[in-house]
């Protein structure tokens, strides 16, 4: 059995975010993720830099790009690096999404697929579904 | 003292490439960058529009003529929406995102910013690139290993030739 050493033991609270702690193997991403996260820039930094649509103020190509599909979003991130880091994090879509006043509220549906085994999922707009 | 006449008072609008164009300011002051011009007082003459060429003006203005014509009933005003925006082209919504972003027209920018974002539904990422004049920054390896993360995503996407 392999025991788990508790760091909050010797390391309080403070010390989250500690370099050593960044460094500390167990805190270590597997190694197979994609090279490209490396390259994933900081959003704020990115919002500062290179528009995310040449011509286009950073505000009006949010407005376009965070009504994209959830699931176009990873074909969109092969755009180039800078949508890499839009579409790449839900966290980030989500909240920018809410930051800008996007209230139309999206809703997931999740299916099993009896033939295929696959489960299938796709959201839509809520303001363009009809319940019957 | 026009006011009081009773007539509609007309605006004058002009593009940056100088196109003057006369709208109704009922109609006009559906962008709120006009509207405040208009309760400044610096609306008498001719109001320059900078930022927008003829060609977006006239659109914009085709738009806000037919919506304002139409009486407060938001399916209505939806269906115009749609049916106005149906036959633009990708350049068009383009211009037209950045001419309602600067007139300050919200339903207009909702509109037109949702249509940009369904026609970029099912487009090839080169399409996508070349339309918005994006350079793509990955080197080959960056890329293949984008694409290789989601291979399935770019099943069923449209072939590069449709522009």
């Amino acid at each position: 059995m392999q025991r788990v050493r508790v760091s909050s033991q010797q390391a309080p609270v403070h010390k989250l975010g500690d370099s050593q702690m960044t460094l500390s193997p167990k805190f270590r991403l597997p190694a197979a993720r994609s090279t490209i996260t490396d390259h994933a820039l900081d959003f704020d930094s990115s919002l500062t830099g290179e528009p995310l649509i040449p011509g286009f103020p950073n505000d009006v190509a949010l407005q376009c790009l965070l009504r994209v599909p959830v699931d176009q979003h990873t074909s969109c991130k092969s755009v180039c690096k800078r949508w890499y880091s839009l579409f790449g994090s839900k966290e980030l879509f989500f909240t920018l999404r809410k930051v800008l006043g996007f209230h139309d509220p999206w809703l997931f549906v999740f299916a099993y697929h009896k033939c295929t085994g696959k489960i299938e999922w796709k959201e839509h707009f809520l303001l363009y579904v009809y319940f019957y | 003292m026009a006011a009081e006449t009773g007539t509609p008072t007309t605006l004058t609008l002009k593009s940056n490439d100088d196109e003057l164009f006369s709208v109704a300011e009922s109609a006009a002051i559906l962008s709120v960058t006009i509207r405040n011009m208009v309760e400044d007082g610096c609306a008498g003459g001719v109001i320059p529009l900078d930022n927008v060429d003829g060609k977006t003006l006239a659109s914009v203005i085709t738009y806000m003529n037919g919506i304002s014509a139409i009486p407060a009933d938001e399916e209505k005003k939806k269906s115009y929406r749609d049916k106005f925006l149906s036959d633009k082209d990708f350049e068009t919504l383009a211009d037209m995102v950045l001419a309602a972003n600067y007139l300050n027209m919200s339903c207009l920018m909702d509109a037109v910013s949702a249509k940009i974002a369904q026609v970029m539904e099912k487009k090839s990422v080169g399409w996508v690139r070349r339309k918005f004049g994006i350079e793509n920054d990955y080197t080959p390896e960056e890329e293949a290993a984008v694409k290789e993360e989601h291979k399935w995503t770019f099943e069923g996407v449209e072939t590069d030739d449709d522009n």
